[in-house]
């Protein structure tokens, strides 16, 4: 059966959701745009290999994420953050702050200071909480992309989110701080 | 009693359980075991608490969050698609450093197809109009002189008349293909319009036969004539200017 027509329109209305998640792997807007050309040449060059039917998103993403890597593994010298899925560190092992009053400075944080946040998760962390929580991918779509088992994928968002909120409210509680001198935010 | 399950069980259900639909995500079975789980072991309650923190914050900017793609990479992307179907190329288009311009410019010239070329002219419209001061001023024969002896290019630049409604503000080189395409300037009711002069050996998919595309909030119409490509941009209905401008080219 022929491809349909219409690939490359569909491809390209996934272009927004692939460029923000580019930007938050590679950091540097300049490689986010390299790198989603370079998913999309792919794409395109390899479309008879998507199942029509299934999910394009999830497969375009597959490919942006393969094709990161790939990169870093070129890159020689390029800091990789490796990340034990077995066994939790110390940090955590670390009881969590208490759903209140922390979680209403959390709440209260605004894009940038999530975006802050975000950029501080290790990447295996950042990646999956995004492809959750931002792009919406059910877990088995994530662990498609990721080609990791599902289990896996929710272990590492379990721990990014965590690991989210106390960057968080650090975020806030410094921001307060800054703001009124005066003034010591609980739980900091 | 049953005994308690460890903490690194139940971790990868925190994930799902902290989300407004984790009736759908999890079975009744996976619930009851954190919910048992919870009540021996404060510290997983208060990281299930966080992340559902977590994840609200989040999903409440979820849009924020989401940049758009700048207008430019739609382009180059749709020329990575004409591209991918010719598999000899190599995998990366080009970059936009100042060391792939030069390939920058075949590539532009001959494998966008016409939307794309459309785009990233309909970017440079908007970007030059803020500036038109950096335009050279003169007659259309000055101008024309002025590229013939800094291009080594022969084109044609109409002027503007009462009858066409257009008022011939300058000509730049136009710094997407590093100077080499002719940006003609021109005011018509007070609002730009951009002629773009694709040098000697430029051909347009579909044959060069005039197209009219709608881009990023611009029309844009393209025609091959004679040994080059021109592409007038604008704002507003250009079918008229660009039949004027034809036929202005051809005299």
């Amino acid at each position: 059966m022929a491809q349909p027509s219409n690939f490359g329109d569909d491809a390209l209305g996934h272009l927004d959701a692939l460029y923000a998640t580019a930007r938050r792997l590679t950091r540097n807007p300049a490689e986010a745009e390299d790198l989603v050309q370079d998913t999309y040449v792919k794409a395109f060059r390899h479309q008879r290999r998507f199942r029509p039917g299934t999910n394009l998103r999830a497969w375009l993403f597959a490919i942006l994420h393969n094709t990161f890597l790939n990169d870093i593994r070129r890159r020689k010298g390029s800091p990789v953050e490796a990340v034990d899925d077995a066994a939790p560190g110390a940090a955590d092992r670390q009881p969590a702050p208490g759903p209140t009053p922390e979680d209403a400075l959390v709440a209260e944080a605004t894009a940038a200071e999530i975006d802050a946040a975000l950029a501080a998760l290790p990447e295996p962390y950042r990646e999956a909480v995004w492809l959750r929580d931002v792009q919406e991918l059910s877990y088995a779509e994530i662990a498609g992309v990721l080609q990791v088992p599902a289990g896996t994928v929710m272990s590492r968002i379990a721990r990014g989110r965590r690991l989210l909120h106390d960057r968080l409210h650090h975020i806030r509680a410094s921001a307060i701080r800054t703001a009124d001198p005066g003034v010591k935010a609980k739980g900091t | 009693m049953t005994q308690r399950e460890s903490c690194e069980a139940i971790e990868p259900l925190l994930a799902p359980y902290g989300e407004p639909d984790a009736a759908a995500l999890m079975t009744a079975a996976e619930r009851d075991r954190v919910a048992a789980h919870f009540e021996a072991c404060p510290p997983c309650r208060q990281s299930a608490a966080a992340c559902r923190a977590a994840r609200a914050a989040v999903r409440a900017h979820a849009a924020e969050l989401a940049d758009q793609a700048p207008p430019l990479l739609a382009a180059r992307c749709r020329a990575a698609a004409a591209r991918a179907a010719s598999p000899r190329r190599a995998s990366r288009w080009v970059g936009w450093s100042a060391a792939g311009a030069a390939a920058a410019i075949v590539l532009f010239l001959f494998l966008m197809p016409t939307h794309a070329v459309a785009t990233q002219l309909a970017v440079d419209h908007v970007t030059c109009a803020k500036f038109p001061a950096a335009a050279r001023a003169g007659t259309p024969g000055e101008l024309e002189a002025v590229w013939r002896g800094e291009r080594g290019q022969q084109i044609r630049i109409p002027g503007g008349d009462a009858g066409s409604g257009l008022r011939l503000v300058g000509l730049r080189r136009c710094v997407s293909t590093e100077g080499n395409m002719a940006h003609v300037q021109y005011e018509r009711a007070g609002a730009p319009v951009s002629l773009f002069v694709l040098g000697a050996g430029s051909r347009l998919a579909g044959g060069g036969a005039p197209a009219e595309v709608e881009t990023l909030g611009h029309k844009a119409i393209l025609w091959t004539a004679g040994a080059a490509t021109y592409v007038l941009v604008g704002r507003g209905d250009l079918a008229g200017t660009a039949a004027w401008m034809r036929k202005e080219i051809q005299e």
